[in-house]
């Protein structure tokens, strides 16, 4: 290829181009996206829980309110919900960890909160983290508080004792 | 009665005859076109020519049309989401319509009517000019240099124009979000950094490469069998613009039904 000053200007262009839509597709791509190209090293425990609501693979790990790290792979196992957790390799978690599903406002996204516990002993990669709560049902929630103890565990006490249940209240007035 | 059925019958298998001649040979089109670009002798020149072309000159209009898809994807969200007391997630429906749909269609509709109605114009020309032929004569594979550097250059500068568009909606719609609508810079850009996944970036570039070689090709295939004068040249530019912004749409939506 011959060397003229167009060449070279063309060349020039072209190339301004390609690092213009290069560095727009790396931004994109790692601070919008979340790619990691230099994934941070992460160790895995798990944890079981007795329901983990719409938590899905990729959710954030919170402590304290704040990221250290995202689940990996939820599946089922004994009847229970196993999820892996990653978490940054510099966090030191004690044996007796407390992880609970929480969701951030009644429409926000779920995530997994950790409380740490006292134990001396930390979590090592792989341990099963056995103290969980499961996620809260919304909807559950609101059924209990609108139809009152009723709906969620029947009365022990006799209908007819209840005051105010009495299908045939007598007249006040009487 | 039954001659003009049998009449009907006969006509739509001759439609369809001639609907999957043209398929194959556009295929073959396509294959001879990638195969020749790995054959000596390499335009290099070529292809940086086009790349400028299809590049360089077709970011401004991206620049523009991206910014006001932003800023229109941001009021309207607005107006949408504030109803339910949700504004703050704005950012998230600008971004992920952006990224997932609207960057990919959009560039390859506006590189499709500044650049694949150019080339196929180009080539209309030189076909009924002769030059094509003239090409030919001289021993030069018309494909290998008309239209293999075109569809490389097409492939590697549409996704780049793709990812310009998106960023560029986005920094508008935020521009939009706070100086117009008042709503919180940092939580548009939190949400937006939330709720756009890697795989909503590489759905969006994945499609626009398969649109870089449409329009590059569509347009070529077009231009290069354009017939009957500079009437035919029109004809063949406009056919080329129309089936392409459609094919583009119509793989979209498959693409998406796959990928997503």
């Amino acid at each position: 290829m011959s060397q003229s000053p167009n060449h070279t200007k063309t060349e020039i262009l072209v190339g301004a181009f390609m690092m213009l839509g290069i560095a727009a597709l790396a931004y994109l791509s790692v601070s919008i996206g979340g790619l990691e190209v230099l994934a941070p090293e992460r160790y895995v425990v798990r944890a079981r829980f007795e329901s983990v609501g719409d938590l899905k693979p990729g959710a954030p790990i919170r402590l304290a309110g704040v990221k250290i790290g995202q689940v990996a792979s939820v599946e089922l196992k004994d009847y229970l919900a196993e999820t892996r957790l990653a978490i940054g390799r510099g966090i030191q978690l004690p044996k007796d960890t407390v992880a609970s599903i929480r969701s951030e406002g009644l429409l926000g996204d779920t995530y997994v909160a950790l409380t740490p516990g006292g134990s001396l002993e930390n979590l090592r990669e792989g341990a099963l983290l056995t103290h969980t709560e499961p996620a809260i049902d919304v909807s559950d929630l609101l059924a209990r508080y609108a139809f009152g103890k009723s709906q969620a565990e029947p009365s022990k006490e006799p209908a007819g004792e209840a005051p105010g249940k009495d299908p045939f209240p007598k007249d006040p007035l009487q | 009665m039954r001659m003009q059925s049998l009449q009907m019958l006969g006509w739509l298998g001759r439609r369809g005859l001639i609907a999957a001649g043209n398929l194959g040979q556009m295929t073959l089109f396509l294959l001879r076109a990638v195969r020749r670009f790995f054959t000596r002798p390499f335009r290099a020149f070529e292809l940086l020519e086009h790349a400028r072309f299809i590049g360089n000159r077709s970011l401004s209009i991206v620049c523009l049309t991206s910014a006001f898809t932003g800023m229109v994807l941001a009021l309207q969200g607005y107006n949408a989401l504030v109803r339910f007391g949700s504004e703050a997630k704005v950012g998230s429906l600008v971004a992920l319509s952006l990224t997932r749909e609207l960057a990919p269609v959009l560039a390859a509709l506006m590189v499709t009517a500044r650049a694949g109605s150019a080339i196929t114009a180009t080539l209309g020309n030189m076909r009924i000019a002769d030059q094509i032929d003239a090409l030919r004569a001289m021993a030069v594979d018309p494909i290998q240099y008309l239209v293999s550097p075109r569809i490389v250059a097409a492939v590697a500068v549409v996704p780049l124009l793709t990812a310009i568009f998106s960023l560029v909606g986005i920094g508008s719609g935020y521009l939009l979000a706070v100086s117009m609508l008042r709503l919180d810079g940092g939580q548009f850009l939190s949400s937006v950094r939330d709720s756009v996944e890697w795989s909503d970036v590489s759905g969006g570039i994945q499609k626009s490469f398969v649109f870089a070689v449409l329009v590059a090709w569509l347009g070529a295939y077009y231009g290069f069998h354009a017939r009957g004068g500079a009437k035919g040249v029109g004809v063949a530019t406009t056919e080329a613009v129309v089936a392409t912004s459609v094919v583009v749409l119509v793989s979209d939506y498959v693409m998406t039904a796959l990928l997503f």
